[in-house]
């Protein structure tokens, strides 16, 4: 794994508390070329309303509780999610 | 035209010893769908009946209820560490719920019931004040 990468099972994409995405198999890390920070995953749910909606967040829940990431924009297509986070 | 999707919005319902659930303000209509699949149960027809019928099953309503409703909670478990429920998957919710103790879920379920009978009942008095008045509405005479 390179450095910086996080890697989890099961990830959220949410748009206030409604659940607009829910992933598996998550991957974020930072882009070489481009230095933006991205998330890409399986996804298992998605709700294309949600998706379109402004301020969605990439939540990767642990043990103790949640990381959240503000997400600048993302694409969601049948089987896969990509997302290009902000604020990292 | 009005608008028909309402903005995410979450309250905070305190409960004795300090507690407080966050739960949503309003269900949306999947929601709201989800909650009655899963507070009903299939009704048993007599021999002969063609037509599947469902009836509320009242255990199961005010679980449906609570986990329709509620987002997360200050409660904590035996050790004193946080009972994490948010962002988790519904069973991890479910599971947290039946370690409760019983009178800590009945006041769970309390909560939750008069948040949403609150909430319901506003909702009856905004489209009251939308419709412009409680009377009936007029019907209008034929022409013909």
């Amino acid at each position: 794994m390179e450095p910086g990468t996080i890697r989890g099972a099961r990830g959220l994409v949410k748009a206030a508390y409604l659940t607009a995405a829910e992933v598996t198999g998550y991957v974020l890390a930072k882009e070489p070329l481009t230095g933006a920070w991205m998330v890409r995953a399986t996804v298992v749910t998605s709700d294309p309303y949600l998706l379109a909606q402004p301020d969605l967040v990439f939540v990767a829940p642990h043990k103790g509780g949640a990381w959240r990431w503000p997400i600048a924009s993302c694409r969601c297509a049948a089987t896969t999610f990509e997302a290009r986070l902000k604020g990292i | 035209m009005s608008i028909r999707v309402r903005r995410p919005a979450t309250e905070r319902l305190e409960l004795s010893q300090g507690d407080f659930l966050i739960v949503k303000q309003d269900l949306t209509a999947g929601e709201y769908r989800a909650f009655l699949r899963a507070a009903t149960k299939p009704m048993a027809l007599a021999a002969g009946g063609a037509t599947p019928a469902m009836e509320l099953d009242p255990i199961a309503a005010g679980e449906a209820m609570v986990l329709a409703y509620l987002l997360d909670w200050s409660f904590q478990d035996a050790d004193g560490r946080p009972l994490v429920i948010a962002d988790q998957p519904p069973a991890v919710v479910r599971a947290a719920l039946d370690h409760l103790d019983h009178a800590s879920y009945m006041e769970v379920q309390r909560a939750i019931q008069a948040h949403q009978a609150t909430t319901e009942a506003a909702r009856d008095d905004e489209k009251k004040t939308l419709s412009g008045g409680t009377g009936p509405d007029k019907t209008l005479t034929s022409a013909a």
